[in-house]
């Protein structure tokens, strides 16, 4: 259990950019300013690190890539696939439970509830 | 290749990254670290902060290096399995390096008898033995260097230890692999025996001033092969002699 959780919090990550990519493509520089963002700058990456997750997701076969020119500008689009899709599904469920079993731990746990 | 990335690149290599997929992530982060300059600059500081900022911004490099190795499924062949590679690898290829000119010569022969009639073994003009003589040749004495070429070049993409050729020389070394043709000299010796097309391994002792001919082509052979891994071994020294920026 404990090597599940520690596994699902280091696809914190994966997460953030899956969720992102549901609503619209981006490209990784425009990705990470969403993520700073969205998070209110709460979750601050090293912004490199994002292609590796980005690379590792679409060799999995989550997302697609596309290079394409923009205002003289060589960049590559990352979209979610109908895989990631599911991913997402998966791995939201899997946070949510997780946050709300910590949520009733600080919360004083069930047994404080019952009392 | 940017500088910013050097000491990045060689990281991602020497801890068994493809180098495709460092090429790769190594473009991405260079348009990412542009992006991050003019947002900079934008933001109002001069072209040396905003580049110093960027570059802080976007990730030191271990950090960089860290998230692309966790990624296993990015690793190489050649880091992943180098012992097949340089172990299993150079004997495969001595082997069709001379086989497949050997292949050639046997279906040309068989072609020759099926489709013009000429007959088996018997081959004139003079010249055009020495035609289907030359890729044996060639295959004879390039095999061994070609292949060491070829995984000297795989070792320097992925900065592999030279240490690694000299086992692909090692296994190569005693195989010396010869294909040789013989041709009758006449036409009436062809019609009962034919041409003698034969694969096997060590040197040929057959023909006028053979130990001197085995010693140069040995030399040469030999010679060739070194060339490339002496290369490497100085290429890689160099590369650990220039300091990388910080």
């Amino acid at each position: 259990m404990a090597g599940g959780n520690s596994n699902f919090m280091s696809g914190v990550p994966e997460l953030m950019v899956l969720r992102l990519l549901q609503d619209r493509e981006m490209y990784g520089y425009e990705l990470v300013q969403a993520i700073r963002r969205e998070t209110g700058e709460v979750v601050n990456l090293s912004e490199g690190v994002v292609y590796p997750v980005l690379h590792g997701l679409e060799k999995d076969g989550a997302l697609k890539s596309q290079r394409r020119e923009v205002r003289g500008r060589s960049r590559v689009y990352y979209s979610l696939t109908a895989k990631g899709v599911r991913r997402l599904f998966d791995l939201t469920d899997s946070w949510t439970a997780l946050t709300g079993a910590i949520q009733t731990v600080l919360q004083g746990g069930v047994h404080a509830r019952a009392v | 290749m940017p500088a910013p990335f050097d000491a990045l690149e060689d990281l991602l290599l020497r801890g068994g990254i493809a180098p495709r997929h460092v090429k790769r992530y190594l473009r991405e982060l260079s348009e990412h670290l542009a992006d991050l300059t003019a947002a900079q600059a934008e933001a109002g500081f001069d072209a040396g902060d905003a580049a110093a900022r960027a570059r802080a911004a976007l990730g030191p490099d271990q950090e960089l290096a860290d998230a692309m190795l966790k990624q296993r499924d990015f690793r190489s062949i050649s880091a992943r399995f180098p012992w097949a590679v340089f172990g299993i690898l150079p004997a495969l290829a001595a082997i069709v390096g001379v086989g497949l000119p050997v292949l050639l010569i046997f279906l040309a022969a068989e072609a020759g008898k099926h489709l013009f009639g000429l007959q088996r073994g018997f081959v004139e003009p003079h010249w055009l033995q020495l035609a289907m003589t030359a890729p044996l040749e060639a295959g004879n004495l390039l095999a061994m260097p070609l292949t060491a070429l070829l995984l000297t070049i795989i070792a320097w993409r992925q900065r592999l230890s030279p240490f690694w050729l000299l086992l692909a020389l090692a296994v190569m070394a005693p195989l010396v692999i010869q294909a040789s043709i013989e041709f009758p000299a006449t036409a009436e010796i062809a019609r009962k025996k034919g041409a003698a097309l034969s694969l096997g391994l060590g040197l040929s002792t057959s023909g006028a001033y053979a130990e001197f001919k085995n010693l140069l082509w040995l030399a040469a052979h030999y010679g060739l092969s070194l060339l490339p891994v002496a290369w490497l071994f100085w290429a890689q020294r160099r590369l650990a002699k220039v300091p990388f920026p910080s």
